[in-house]
């Protein structure tokens, strides 16, 4: 009994005494203009050890400055984003129809030299970023393996020509069947397979660890792309390539970050 | 016949393409046709504007050896994938320059119809009767799934 009125009294006391301090404080300093203080920078948002079949970590968003030195390496959809996310800088490396399998012999970049392939089209300079995004012209094909170790020769092939970037893979933005199948798209072009594809990804980015951005799962909605957000099923409306922006901007990685992630995948650390 | 009719439609237009006319009769192309024809049904789906820098990269007009200040005012739409269809109206210092750039887009579409063949075949008529004309200092390009409405707007 003693105890819990000690108690209560405590805090009582307490109570009183950090008013009187605020009201004190209110009364006897002089009014000063409050200045924010930035804070100090996040930590890097690598979770260790790190698992690089899941997508990188939310992080505070960069501008698009950030994308200056980066290559978007793709298909038509990485065209689209290319050309109405905003993006305003980087190099579109992307041809329409391109797969991991002609991505060494496909000749459609131009440049003052010729027309190359995406990969002959790397080496002409030093960039700090490349994303990656293929996947889709591929759901027609049958062998799952075949298409696992095209996807890995294309991140090692990507990694000799760019040893200093950080090369992005991203999982399949899922289709809208329905507008598919009214637009007389191929038969084969399901999100079933698609998600397949998606873990195959997955499975890529651990073996050659490379960070992942998970862009089915921001654009999947019960599985499929949001009818409004195509007109093809396949292709997103100009509208809708500024969330892939977004998602982007909010989800990086530096250089110093990922080794941290590489050695402490390796359990180097 | 109809495979006779569509390749030389094709080089009519492209050999078009160009040709300076006498200005007093064909002035330059203007924003307000270009609105028209954005709005004339000529396109199969919604088409998209972009921003003048992207096209100037799309059109790889710096290869063509143009300078970025020389194209003065830009309306430009393009599909954002579904298809191959869109409209440019590309303004520029001078009618030399313009026929340039016109140069240019001649290869580009030239450029769409190999890459989309084997892709996506129904496109590829859509660009091989490519609208691509210079009057003045303008080029105009377009890429319509009918044509009809678009040509009775531009050739009245």
């Amino acid at each position: 009994m003693l105890s819990k009125l000690l108690s209560a009294l405590t805090a009582a006391t307490c109570a009183a005494l950090l008013m009187v301090t605020c009201t004190a404080s209110t009364q006897l300093l002089p009014a000063v203009p409050v200045i924010a203080v930035p804070e100090p920078p996040s930590p890097p948002p690598v979770l260790l050890p790190y698992d690089f079949s899941q997508p990188v970590p939310q992080s505070e968003p960069v501008g698009t400055e950030y994308f200056a030195d980066a290559a978007f390496v793709g298909d038509s959809r990485t065209d689209g984003f290319c050309l109405f996310s905003g993006v305003g800088g980087g190099d579109n490396l992307t041809a329409t129809g391109l797969s991991v399998f002609t991505l060494s012999t496909k000749q459609t970049i131009k440049t003052d030299e010729g027309t190359l392939t995406v990969l002959d089209a790397l080496e002409r300079k030093s960039y700090g970023k490349v994303y990656l995004s293929l996947g889709v012209n591929e759901l027609g094909y049958s062998n799952n393996d075949a298409f696992y170790a095209a996807y890995c020769a294309a991140i090692d092939a990507v990694r000799t020509r760019q040893p200093d970037a950080v090369i992005y893979v991203q999982t399949l933005i899922p289709l809208n069947e329905g507008r598919i199948k009214a637009s007389g798209g191929a038969s084969y072009l399901t999100n079933q397979k698609l998600c397949v594809y998606n873990d195959i990804i997955r499975r890529v980015a651990r073996e050659k660890q490379v960070p992942l951005l998970d862009l089915y799962s921001v654009f999947a909605v019960d599985g499929q792309l949001p009818e409004d957000f195509s007109r093809d099923g396949v292709h997103l409306t100009a509208a809708h390539y500024a969330i892939q922006l977004d998602y982007f901007k909010t989800h990086t990685v530096s250089l110093p970050q990922l080794n941290t992630a590489i050695q402490s995948a390796e359990g180097l650390i | 016949m109809k495979r006779l009719l569509l390749p030389l439609l094709t080089l009519v237009v492209l050999l078009s393409a160009c040709s300076p006319a006498p200005s007093s009769e064909t002035p330059g192309f203007s924003s307000g046709l270009a609105e028209q024809l954005l709005g004339c049904g000529a396109f199969s789906e919604p088409i998209d504007p972009l921003t003048p820098d992207i096209a100037w990269g799309l059109y790889r007009l710096s290869a063509a050896g143009l300078a970025r200040e020389q194209m003065t005012d830009t309306i430009a739409y393009h599909s954002s994938g579904a298809t191959c269809e869109e409209l440019s109206l590309l303004t520029f210092t001078d009618e030399k320059t313009a026929q340039t750039a016109a140069a240019a887009l001649k290869e580009y579409v030239s450029d769409q119809i190999a890459a989309n063949r084997d892709y996506r075949p129904a496109e590829v008529p859509k660009l091989e009767q490519a609208y691509l004309m210079c009057r003045e200092n303008t080029v105009l390009l377009l890429v319509a799934n009918d044509y009809a409405p678009a040509l009775a707007l531009l050739d009245p």
